[in-house]
């Protein structure tokens, strides 16, 4: 009971001396509880009163002999200017103020140093630039890829993505010699190959490689061994992306369109006759037509060539041949020949040939007419010269 | 560099203003013109407190006082003011000098010098001393005679504390703290004192 006195008595003491600190600090006399109000309001009085009142000075002595007792300190503690300064400087305000000034000089030098390049790519392109390839390609290199086209895809795409400038990541242009070609040999190749316009096959981007019909034909033909060679090479480069990103990528994408060409051709070569029609049409996407009735042409080029050839070589043995029978026969194959080739004037020449062995028995060469013999070994009559013959 | 220099050149121009903490600190590191702040910052007050406390020399005690903060460096540890380690220190100092005082046959500065009527000693000093000046009012005068009489009423505790709060500037929970008391006691103590001294003082209200 008396300490709950004492309490309360200390708790109203604490409440004057309070309500007395802020009438000091400038609160209003009306805020002081009435019951204090005049006790505090004399107490104020008084206390302006004291405060007026000069402190005592103290004597210089003292002084004095404070600072020679700091000085005596200072000595046993000897520390150099520099140390004094760096100790004050290393204390943590200096320390963080360096600090964000330093970070700001290098922001400020790192977006300077940014502005050339944001300038001439792009920030979308600085990005791109940015990101590192590797971390591109670390997926493609953990996986075994197993689809050779789907791989060169991915790899154009990373490769586009890296911003590698155009004739690095594009691979070369290959031209297509069209599939007839491929089984004419190498000759008929070659002029194919000059005689057409060439077609590039372009790497197409990731996002559209697996919506292409070509891939899905691909997909959906079962791989030569050959091509399954060249896929597995392919996927070693794809396993050495991380060392030789670009040249790997590249090399990928230039098999991805050879092998493409070579499957072309020995499809059509190995088609039957009735097929041989449809093949490039099945193979060819609508992207592809053109070329394709190039390959045609060459086709019949190729075949006109062959047949040529043959028509030579049965007039020379014509011509040789003294044996009456003999020259018969090879002179109904030259007229056969001749037909198929398209050569009219050598077919009428071998047909009046014939006539003339068959009349005298015994046709010479000297009586082959000049102008015949004559004849352009490339001619490319029309089929309806051809037939009204 | 130079940002270094400049900062370094801002806190020296600061020293004036820094807080006793970070002047003590700088002084600790080797900087002894800190202290120099210090000691002009708090002398007088500190004085003032001496005499407040009944110390017979009370230069004395703020030099013995300034003496300790300067060899004792590791006393402080940061965890209280300055201003609070240092009015401990003086007040221990003046509370081994009263116990050495009564084995003293020295003057008493509550004793009336001359007559009975006449100033006590400790009157004496604080109107000897070179702040005051001569041609000060009359009024002035006797509120002081009038107050240092009154402070002499007051016992030991409330004495203590209304000096280090009126005085020293110290606050309530700095004064607990160098007493080593609870801030309510502090607090009744306070209010005590200003009653005695609005009853004794009352007719400069």
């Amino acid at each position: 009971m008396v300490d709950m006195t004492h309490d309360k008595r200390e708790h109203d003491d604490a409440a004057f001396v309070d309500a007395y600190e802020r009438r000091l600090a400038g609160g209003r006399s009306e805020d002081v509880p009435a019951l204090w109000r005049d006790e505090i309001e004399q107490m104020v009085v008084i206390h302006e009163r004291l405060v007026a009142l000069p402190l005592p000075e103290v004597s210089p002595a003292v002084r004095s002999a404070v600072l020679t007792a700091a000085a005596q300190a200072a000595a046993e503690r000897p520390q150099s200017l520099w140390s004094k300064v760096a100790e004050f400087l290393l204390r943590p305000g200096p320390i963080l103020a360096t600090a964000a000034a330093l970070a700001l000089l290098v922001a400020v030098g790192q977006r300077q140093a940014k502005a050339p390049v944001d300038a001439g790519v792009g920030g979308g392109a600085v990005a791109m630039a940015e990101r590192p390839v590797a971390a591109e390609l670390a997926p493609l290199a953990k996986e075994p890829v197993l689809n050779q086209e789907a791989a060169a895809s991915g790899a154009a795409a990373v490769v586009a993505q890296a911003q590698v400038p155009p004739a690095a990541a594009a691979p070369a242009p290959v031209r297509d010699p069209g599939p007839q070609a491929a089984s004419d040999g190498p000759q008929a190749v070659a002029k194919a190959d000059t005689q057409r316009p060439t077609r590039t096959i372009a790497a197409q981007p990731a996002s559209l490689a697996p919506d292409t019909p070509r891939l899905q034909e691909k997909e959906s033909q079962p791989a030569a061994p050959a091509q399954v060679a060249q896929g597995e090479a392919a996927s070693d480069d794809q396993r050495k992306l991380p060392l030789a990103p670009v040249m790997g990528m590249a090399r990928a994408e230039n098999n991805r369109a050879q092998n493409l060409d070579v499957l072309n051709k020995n499809q059509f070569a190995q088609a039957p006759a009735g097929a041989a029609k449809q093949a490039p049409e099945q193979l060819a996407d609508a992207a592809d037509k053109k070329g394709n009735d190039f390959d045609k042409a060459a086709s019949k080029d190729a075949q006109a060539a062959v047949a040529q050839s043959e028509v030579q070589q049965l007039r020379a043995a014509v011509e040789k041949t003294t044996d009456p029978a003999k020259k018969k026969t090879l002179l109904m194959k030259l007229r056969g020949a001749a037909l198929q080739a398209g050569d009219g004037k050598t077919a009428q020449w071998a047909e009046q040939a014939l006539a003339a062995n068959a009349q005298n028995g015994d046709a010479s060469a000297g009586g082959v007419p000049s102008k015949a013999k004559a004849a352009p070994a490339k001619s490319a009559a029309p089929a309806s010269e051809k037939t009204s013959y | 560099m130079w940002l270094l220099m400049m900062a370094a050149l801002v806190a020296l121009a600061a020293t004036e203003s820094a807080s006793d903490e970070a002047l003590y600190e700088r002084f600790v590191g080797g900087d002894s013109r800190a202290l120099g702040v210090l000691y002009d910052r708090h002398c007088r007050a500190l004085k003032a407190f001496a005499m407040q406390q009944g110390a017979a020399r009370p230069d004395d005690v703020v030099q013995d006082a300034f003496v300790r903060v300067v060899r004792n460096t590791q006393g402080f540890k940061g965890q209280s003011k300055f201003k609070t380690w240092l009015y401990a220190i003086a007040r221990n100092l003046c509370i081994d000098a009263s116990r050495r005082d009564k084995f003293r046959s020295g003057p008493s500065l509550d004793a009336p010098m001359g007559d009975d009527d006449g100033p006590t000693l400790g009157e004496r000093i604080a109107s000897d001393a070179p702040g005051l000046d001569a041609s000060r009012n009359t009024a002035d005068k006797q509120f002081r005679t009038a107050y240092e009489a009154a402070m002499q009423t007051l016992p030991d505790e409330q004495r203590e504390v209304f000096t280090l709060r009126e005085i020293s500037g110290l606050s309530f929970a700095e004064i607990a703290e160098a007493t080593a008391t609870n801030e309510n006691t502090v607090k009744s103590r306070m209010r005590y004192a200003l009653k005695a001294l609005r009853e004794a003082l009352a007719q400069f209200i």
